[in-house]
C-alpha cells in the first residue's frame, strides 16, 4: 500500500531509498498497525458470518454459506430486534440530550463560583464517579434502589409512602439510567466545558459589567452564546453513536435482568444474550451486521452535518 | 467588580440582588451535585462497617449503626487468597497493559507527528476508520477466540485493549506541540529517528505520557469487559470481574467462602459485597488527587485537534 506512495519518485530504487531513510519510522509504527489489523480490520472481514451458517468447527470461513437465510431469523425475531433498538436510540437521546445540558449547566455555574477553596472542592468530587468501574457504580445503586433497605425506600417510609420496586418496574429504568450516565460522567464533562469557558475573550464580560448587567444576562448574552458551536458540533457527532451503547453498564445495572427487559434490552445486550447466552449465531450475526452498517451510515452523516458547522469538527 | 457597583442607582443595585440569589443557587446546586457524587462512597463504606443483621432490619446507612468488622475480616479472611488473587491479575494487567500500551501508542503518535514523513497521511486514515466502523461484537469474539486463542489467556486481558486510537492522537498532538528545531539541531548532530525519538520526543513529552497513561490504567483497573468474554478459570479473574461475579449472583459469593474453608458458613451477604467495594476503589482514591490535575491538562490538549 504505501508502495505507491513511494513510487512518485521515479528514481528506480525508490522503494529501497524509502525504507532506508524511513525504515525506523516503520519499525516504530508496526506493532501498532499488526494490532489494529487484528483486532479491527480482519473482523471487519470476519461480517461475512452473516451470509454463513456458522459452526465453531469450521470457523468463520469454513462454514458453509447460506446467503440471506440469517435474515429470516431477524424478521422472525423482528419484535425483539425492533425493542432492542427503540431502546437503544431512546436510551442515547435521553444520554445525550440530560447529559450535556447538566453538563453544561455545571460548568457554567463552576465559571460563577469565585471562591477558591469551594471551587476546588466541588469540582474534585463531581469527577470521582468517573473514576469507578460501572460495577461498582451497580453494586452501590442496588444499595440506593433495593426495597427493602434501600435509601430511596427508607425515605419514602419515612414520609410515610409507598414503597417503590425499582427492579421489577422497567418503566423507571429510563430516568434511572440517564440519571446513572450524569452521575458518572457530568462532572468530568463539566470540566472540560469550563476550561473552554475560561479561554474565553475576558472584554466581553468586562464591557457587560461596565453596562451593570447581571450574572444572569452575562450568562444567557454572552457564556450560552460562545458554548452554542461546541455543543452543536459535540450533540452532531453524538448522533454516529445513536445505535452503540454499553454492554457493561447494563450488565453491572440491571444485571440483565428479563423483568427489566422491557426498557433495558438494547441491541449491544441482545447480541451479547443471543450469542454467550443461547449460542445462535445466526440472529446475533444478522442484527449485529445492521448495527455496524447503520452505525456507520449514521457517523458518516453526522460527521458530514458537522463539518458543514465547523470544518475543524470533521474527522475525515 | 464590586468597586465598580459603588455608588450606582438604586436600580443597579436591585439588579445585583438577583445576582447573589442566582449565585446562591449556583453555590447550592454544585454543592448538592458534588454530594451526590460523594454519598454513594459513603454508602458503600458506611455498609461495609456495619454488622449485617442490623443492615438486613434497618436498611443501608452511611453511618454504620451497629459497628463491625466482620465484613472485612471475610474478604481478608476466607476470601482473602481468592481477593488476593484477583488484585494480583488486576495490578499485573494494569502495570504491564499501562507500559505496552505506552510504548506502542507513543511510537505509532511520533511517527505520526512527523512532518517529512509522507505515508502520514494514510496512515492517519489507517488509525480513523476503526473508529468509524467497527465489525460489531460477534466477528470480534469468534476472531479473538477461535483464531487467536485468547480464552483463559492473561494477555487477553490486554491485547485487544492495548491500542485505543483516541489517545494515540491525544499523545500526537502533545507531540506536535514540541519544537521542530529540537530534532533538527540533533539530526544534525547525525541522530536518527529511534535516537532522537527515545532521547527528545519521550523526555519532552513527559506530560503527555502521564496524562495518556493514566487513561489507560483507569480503563485496564476498571475494566472486566475483556474477562467477560475470554476469561472462565478463576485464577485469572480480575478484581472487577470477581466483583461482578460476586454482585450478580449469590451462590457465586456463598461457594466461594466455603470451598475455601471446607465448612459452610453464613457469609453476611451485603456487607461483604460493599466491603469488596470498597477494597476495589481504595487505590483508585489514592492515584486520584495526582491523576486529576493531568486528566484536566490533558483533555485541554486533547480538544485541540492536531
Amino acid at each position: 500500500m504505501e508502495t505507491i506512495k513511494v513510487k512518485r519518485n521515479t528514481k528506480k530504487n525508490s522503494l529501497y531509498s524509502h525504507l532506508k531513510k524511513y525504515g525506523a519510522l516503520w519499525l516504530l509504527a508496526l506493532p501498532a498497525i499488526i494490532l489494529i489489523v487484528m483486532f479491527s480490520y480482519i473482523p471487519m472481514s470476519g461480517l461475512v458470518i452473516v451470509f454463513k451458517k456458522y459452526n465453531f468447527k469450521d470457523g468463520i470461513f469454513g462454514s458453509p454459506w447460506v446467503g440471506l437465510e440469517n435474515f429470516k431469523f431477524f424478521f422472525f425475531n423482528f419484535e425483539t430486534a425492533w425493542r432492542a433498538t427503540k431502546n437503544t436510540i431512546i436510551l442515547n437521546v435521553l444520554y445525550t440530550v440530560f447529559g450535556t445540558t447538566a453538563a453544561v449547566a455545571l460548568a457554567i455555574m463552576f465559571n460563577e463560583i469565585k471562591n477558591k477553596k469551594v471551587l476546588k472542592v466541588t469540582q474534585s468530587l463531581s469527577i470521582i464517579p468517573y473514576f469507578l468501574s460501572w460495577v461498582i457504580a451497580g453494586g452501590i445503586l442496588s444499595a440506593i434502589l433495593d426495597y427493602d433497605g434501600g435509601t430511596i425506600n427508607s425515605v419514602l417510609t419515612f414520609f410515610g409512602m409507598e414503597k417503590i420496586d425499582f427492579y421489577n418496574e422497567p418503566a423507571y429504568w429510563r430516568v434511572i439510567l440517564p440519571i446513572a450516565n450524569i452521575w458518572k460522567g457530568a462532572g468530568y464533562s463539566a470540566i472540560i466545558y469550563f476550561a473552554t469557558i475560561t479561554g474565553f475573550d475576558t472584554s466581553y464580560y468586562e464591557s457587560a459589567e461596565v453596562d451593570g448587567a447581571t450574572m444572569w444576562q452575562k450568562i444567557r448574552f454572552i457564556t450560552i452564546p460562545l458554548l452554542k458551536p461546541t455543543v452543536i458540533i459535540l450533540f452532531l457527532l453524538s448522533v454516529g453513536k445513536m445505535l452503540s451503547g454499553d454492554l457493561t453498564m447494563l450488565m453491572s445495572l440491571t444485571n440483565l435482568s428479563p423483568t427489566l427487559m422491557k426498557t433495558t434490552d438494547i441491541i449491544d445486550t441482545f447480541v451479547y444474550r443471543s450469542v454467550m447466552g443461547m449460542g445462535d449465531f445466526t440472529m446475533g450475526s444478522a442484527i449485529g451486521l445492521y448495527q455496524s452498517v447503520f452505525g456507520f451510515i449514521l457517523v458518516v452523516f453526522s460527521n458530514w452535518i458537522a463539518g458543514k458547522f465547523d470544518k475543524d469538527y470533521q474527522l475525515f | 467588580m464590586n468597586q465598580i457597583n459603588v455608588g450606582t442607582s438604586a436600580r443597579k443595585k436591585k439588579k445585583v440582588g438577583s445576582s447573589q440569589i442566582l449565585l446562591f443557587a449556583f453555590y447550592a446546586i454544585v454543592i448538592a451535585f458534588a454530594i451526590m457524587c460523594l454519598y454513594p462512597l459513603l454508602l458503600a463504606i458506611g455498609v461495609s462497617l456495619t454488622d449485617e443483621t442490623f443492615v438486613i432490619k434497618n436498611g443501608y446507612r452511611v453511618i454504620p449503626g451497629e459497628f463491625s468488622l466482620a465484613a472485612y475480616k471475610i474478604v481478608l479472611g476466607s476470601l482473602g487468597k481468592n481477593i488476593l488473587n484477583a488484585y494480583t491479575v488486576t495490578i499485573m494487567v494494569t502495570v504491564l497493559g499501562t507500559l505496552f500500551s505506552l510504548l506502542v501508542s507513543s511510537a505509532m503518535a511520533y511517527v505520526l507527528s512527523i512532518k517529512e514523513f509522507r505515508p502520514r497521511g494514510f496512515l492517519n486514515l489507517f488509525l480513523y476508520i476503526p473508529m468509524i466502523f467497527s465489525a460489531g461484537l460477534l466477528p470480534w469474539y469468534i476472531m479473538c477466540t477461535k483464531y487467536y486463542h485468547l480464552t483463559n489467556r492473561f494477555y487477553a486481558l490486554i491485547l485487544p485493549a492495548t491500542l485505543n486510537v483516541f489517545n494515540v492522537f491525544l499523545l500526537r498532538n502533545f507531540f506536535n506541540s514540541i519544537p521542530d528545531e529540537m530534532a533538527e539541531a540533533a539530526k544534525i548532530d547525525g541522530a536518527g529517528y529511534l535516537k532522537i525519538f527515545s532521547i527528545i520526543y519521550l523526555p519532552l513529552g513527559k506530560v503527555g505520557l502521564v496524562t495518556v497513561g493514566m487513561f489507560y490504567a483507569l480503563s485496564y483497573w476498571n475494566d472486566y469487559y475483556l474477562a467477560l468474554m475470554f476469561i472462565t478459570e478463576q485464577k485469572l479473574y480480575p478484581l472487577q470481574y470477581y466483583l461482578y461475579n460476586m454482585l450478580a449472583n449469590v451462590q457465586f459469593m456463598a461457594t466461594q467462602a466455603n470451598q475455601s474453608l471446607g465448612y459452610n458458613i453464613n457469609v453476611p451477604l451485603e456487607t461483604t459485597k460493599m466491603a469488596t467495594i470498597c477494597i476495589t476503589i481504595g487505590p483508585i482514591l489514592l492515584l486520584y488527587p495526582f491523576a486529576q490535575k493531568y486528566f484536566t491538562k490533558g483533555v485541554i490538549v486533547g480538544a485541540v485537534k492536531g
